[in-house]
């Protein structure tokens, strides 16, 4: 377990170093919400009614797009190499590295995710089940993400690439948090949605670091 | 460094295994135990006798069996073996699938009665039915080929993935496309966002990652491990992704034919035969072009050895 702690405490260390890496995908997470009510005719009800999808696709964007640099920045400095041979078990290697990810890109998207919900209109009440749901569904999006990050991370235009392989693998995160927000809006518990998004979180995370160790060393030619 | 896949990944290989034959366990069970009684009787009579008669003859002739699983490893295994003796099934693989599509199709458009609501337009199903199962079935079969290639670093499962992938893509874009002309005179619509509609979409839009992600590595033996990795993944996906569209709304109609559900076969024999038939024309087909695309990637990767220079000229 050295391993874990050590690269927890590297990663966050790094991140404080260079924290624009950090503000970026929650700076484009708020811009690409805020773009839609100005695309959409401001009809009463109408923004509500989307704000779900919204939401839920801007911050599936957003994970994808901070998972590019999960594994390259290493790569270009060899650290993956290191990584690699390092007498530490892989798996908590990487659960580490995407758990700091997420600490430090995804839940300050989580704890912003209110705020825009509010200005999509959405009422008080559901706020709640977005931040929870949120809060299941983008680490469960980092571990499904990092799969196609470690697979692609040694290759040129990759980021176009991963997009290719993640976003049909997220649907099922999408459909539960989509809808575990659109049941809060009906009045509906929301309760057995977000029992099935925690179990989807308890399988990506368990199995996900698995298939990420075994990406990065078939990237890396072993 | 380990050549094997479990240790490559951080994890001992019992936890692998064990999680792996559970898996295998609770599946069949559950399998056996959904059917109905007399079929459960007969999947479990049938189940032991085979199981019996197996663990017998291995207990027994131990030697046999263990020689008879190394052959066929090494013989399919390796490319030349596997160059050969494909081309030997090859001639009556094609006739196979050639003599069951040419008569299933032509008995169901021509000779099969009209369906009493929806008159001859339901012939589509001769189409849409087997390319929808094609396209699922070549799925699994990638994805046994990518676990396959991932633990024991077969170079001919590499290969297979390579050589399905493109099969089951365009079965899944026949599927849609087939069943949106279908849906125009019957739903009313071409396209409508149910959940097996969507599932098959998103079907595709698995096959052309795994197509692109082969496409973007150089070294084949890497883009293989790496498609071999995406497939195994998008196998647990696809199930996944099954129950969570149809938690929607769904207006497909419900599987006509069933091995294992309660109320058997919906289908009228005279309209189920010829579409037997077209389903199992498509699986030999599915066999003729994995085996056909197969056998040109063997060329194409052993281009510089001395067998496949005697072979082309």
């Amino acid at each position: 377990m050295s391993g874990f702690s050590a690269t927890l405490r590297r990663e966050v260390l790094l991140a404080s170093r260079s924290p624009a890496d950090m503000v970026n995908p929650l700076f484009f997470f708020v811009v690409v919400v805020s773009l839609f009510p100005l695309a959409v005719p401001p009809t009463p009800g109408l923004l509500e009614a989307m704000a779900p999808g919204v939401v839920w696709v801007a911050a599936l964007l957003a994970v994808m797009l901070s998972l590019d640099g999960l594994f390259r920045s290493d790569e270009e400095a060899g650290v993956l190499d290191q990584l690699l041979v390092a007498p530490v078990e892989l798996y908590f290697t990487v659960l580490a590295k995407v758990l700091a990810h997420w600490l430090l890109t995804g839940l300050p998207l989580v704890l912003v995710a209110p705020l825009l919900g509010y200005m999509l209109q959405l009422p008080a009440e559901v706020l709640g089940s977005l931040l929870l749901g949120l809060l299941l569904g983008t680490p469960t999006l980092m571990f499904i993400g990092a799969i196609g990050a470690a697979l692609t991370v040694g290759l040129r235009r990759g980021s176009m690439l991963l997009a290719l392989l993640v976003l049909p693998l997220y649907i099922p995160v999408l459909v539960f948090g989509a809808g575990s927000l659109g049941r809060a809006l009906e009045g509906l518990p929301v309760s057995p949605v977000m029992a099935v998004l925690g179990a989807m979180l308890a399988m990506a995370m368990s199995l996900g670091p698995f298939a990420v160790a075994l990406g990065l060393r078939i990237s890396s030619g072993d | 460094m380990s050549s094997d896949a479990v240790s490559r990944a951080g994890l001992p290989a019992h936890f692998f295994a064990v999680s792996l034959s559970a898996g295998l366990l609770a599946l069949m069970t559950w399998f056996i135990w959904s059917a109905p009684p007399v079929a459960r009787t007969v999947w479990l009579a049938g189940g032991w006798t085979f199981g019996v008669l197996f663990y017998y003859g291995a207990l027994r002739y131990p030697h046999w069996y263990w020689q008879t699983l190394e052959r066929w490893y090494h013989q399919l295994g390796s490319p030349p073996h596997f160059y050969r003796i494909a081309g030997l099934w090859l001639p009556w693989l094609v006739i196979i699938a050639t003599v069951l599509c040419v008569v299933g199709v032509v008995w169901g458009l021509a000779f099969a009665p009209p369906h009493h609501e929806q008159g001859n337009s339901y012939r589509i199903i001769y189409l849409h039915v087997p390319a929808s199962s094609a396209a699922l079935m070549a799925y699994v079969a990638m994805g046994v080929a990518g676990l396959v290639a991932l633990v024991w670093r077969l170079k001919m499962a590499e290969i297979a993935i390579k050589a399905i992938a493109p099969f089951g893509a365009i079965m899944a874009a026949v599927s849609l496309i087939s069943g949106a002309i279908w849906g125009r005179p019957t739903w009313g619509t071409y396209w409508i966002w149910d959940a097996r509609l969507t599932s098959m979409l998103i079907l595709l839009f698995m096959y052309l990652g795994v197509i692109a992600l082969q496409n973007a590595i150089r070294d084949p033996r890497q883009a293989g491990q790496a498609a071999s990795l995406l497939s195994v993944v998008g196998v647990i996906n696809v199930v996944i992704v099954r129950y969570s569209v149809d938690w929607w709304q769904s207006l497909h109609q419900g599987s006509s034919m069933s091995m294992f559900g309660t109320a058997g076969s919906a289908i009228h024999p005279s309209m189920l035969a010829p579409l037997l038939l077209c389903m199992f024309g498509t699986y030999f087909l599915f066999a003729v072009t994995v085996l056909v695309r197969a056998r040109t990637e063997i060329l194409w990767r052993e281009r510089k050895s001395a067998w496949v220079r005697e072979e082309v000229a």
